[in-house]
């Protein structure tokens, strides 16, 4: 899923400045199952905005929403009401949602509560690890499904590097060297014939070339309703 | 004026469900609602009115009321009995016995007294951080893709309601947490 981290408090009170009157919009996306923008970090974000207005002496009103996600043009239709009761919106959302939301409502005036980081797996509570970085064009099938492009700090696609000690990445001492981990991974599995083929060049292309990414089903597109 | 009915099958039908040996033998010193401390924040909760109310055979009132569910099982009162009624036993035997005849309605009462949290399948996002943050391992994820507490192990904690991302859970709160919190909204 997608990882995010709410943006100090500073930043967001920097933004929200000229306003007496916002709203803090949450998502039952990623960003709430990662604990960044759900339901109880609205109410956290929006109490400790109130509070630091009012200390500031610039009392704030804030309306608190969270919607099922902020990806999607029908979940936030009730943002066209929303936004006429406030003067900004602070969205918890990934950036995704933020941009859909200024996309959808030009007149919208939206910010970011969170910094989105990357696509992680949650191997425990309170615990986000990177695991992809949406290359797209997917070559795990080569590393016995370890990703070297997220998980080596160095992006190689031949490493491991002169800087790998002991299973440990030069970088920290407590990140593993993901080369490492597929060395030892293809030979657990009788395949480190794979380490001495010349794999082709990457396709960096589908990565991001040709400015933003689409992707078109038109099959499904035949029964679009939407105008 | 008042007309109570009264019953004398509970006290057999109590017996059924694991009740204490000694019951009947309370004389009503009160050294149970002395200790109590559910006693001290909710009016209607009394132990030794309780048992009293047992012995007498007054089932309707007992069984269908929300008093007996108020009780925290804290035990606190069973030391202190000098005739070894061991009321917090007897609540529980009470309660059993509500669950056996109407369990819907058995949850029901502890979900209202406080006793119980539950997730509204709607809101619940099956982040998994109730299932990990537990201390007893009640909620699971259903194969629907939504948390569900275990009666049998939840015992209204409040850790997970407190931690829930999307605040699918619902705890009411208990008498002693309603007394602690004042007016406050809970
Ligand atoms: S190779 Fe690309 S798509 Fe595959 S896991 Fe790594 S970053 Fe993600
Ligand atoms: S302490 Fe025992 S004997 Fe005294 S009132 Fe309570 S149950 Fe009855
Ligand atoms: S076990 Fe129940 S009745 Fe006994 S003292 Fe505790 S709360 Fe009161
Ligand atoms: S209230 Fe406490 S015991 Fe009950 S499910 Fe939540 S965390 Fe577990
Ligand atoms: S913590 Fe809340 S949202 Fe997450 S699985 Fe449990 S009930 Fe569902």
């Amino acid at each position: 899923m997608i990882i995010a981290e709410r943006k100090p408090i500073e930043r967001i009170l920097q933004m929200i400045e000229p306003y007496q009157k916002i709203a803090v919009l949450g998502c039952r996306g990623c960003v709430a199952i990662c604990s960044a923008g759900g339901d109880r970090e609205v109410e956290t974000l929006a109490s400790a905005l109130r509070l630091a207005r009012k200390k500031q002496g610039k009392p704030l009103e804030t309306i608190e929403e969270t919607y099922v996600r902020q990806c999607d043009p029908e979940y936030l239709k009730p943002l066209a009401e929303l936004k006429e009761k406030v003067e900004a919106v602070v969205s918890l959302a990934c950036g995704v949602g933020v941009n859909l939301c200024a996309d959808l409502y030009p007149d919208l005036k939206i910010y970011p509560g969170v910094d989105t980081t990357f696509y992680g797996a949650n191997p425990a509570l309170g615990e986000w690890e990177e695991k992809c970085r949406g290359c797209g064009d997917c070559i795990i099938d080569l590393t016995g499904g370890i990703c070297p492009i997220a998980r080596c700090a160095k992006n190689l696609l031949n490493g491991p590097c002169g800087g790998s000690q002991n299973g440990k990445c030069e970088i920290n001492p407590d990140t593993p060297c993901v080369w490492q981990e597929v060395y030892d991974r293809l030979k657990a599995r009788g395949e480190l014939d794979r380490l001495t083929k010349i794999w082709p060049a990457k396709n960096w292309i589908p990565a991001g070339y040709g400015g933003p990414r689409r992707r078109v089903r038109p099959d499904l597109q035949i029964n679009n309703k939407k105008a | 004026m008042l007309e109570l009915k009264k019953d004398a099958s509970l006290i057999e039908e109590i017996r059924q469900h694991e009740a204490p040996e000694y019951f009947t033998q309370c004389f009503r010193c009160g050294a149970c609602s002395g200790i109590c401390p559910v006693e001290k924040v909710a009016q209607d909760f009394d132990p030794r009115v309780i048992v009293h109310a047992l012995l007498l055979g007054l089932k309707e009132k007992l069984l269908a009321d929300d008093t007996i569910w108020k009780c925290s099982g804290c035990g606190s009162c069973i030391p202190v009995c000098p005739m070894d009624v061991k009321p917090m036993e007897v609540i529980k035997a009470l309660k059993a016995l509500v669950a056996e005849k109407d369990p819907e309605f058995a949850l029901e009462m502890r979900f209202k007294a406080g006793r119980l949290a539950r997730v509204n399948p709607e809101k619940c996002i099956a982040c998994l951080t109730c299932v990990r943050d537990c201390p007893f391992s009640a909620p699971a994820i259903v194969p629907d893709g939504y948390a569900v507490i275990d009666p049998e192990k939840c015992r209204a904690c409040g850790i997970c309601v407190v931690e829930c991302p999307a605040r699918a859970i619902e705890l009411n709160p208990s008498p002693e947490m309603a007394a602690s919190l004042g007016g406050q909204d809970v």
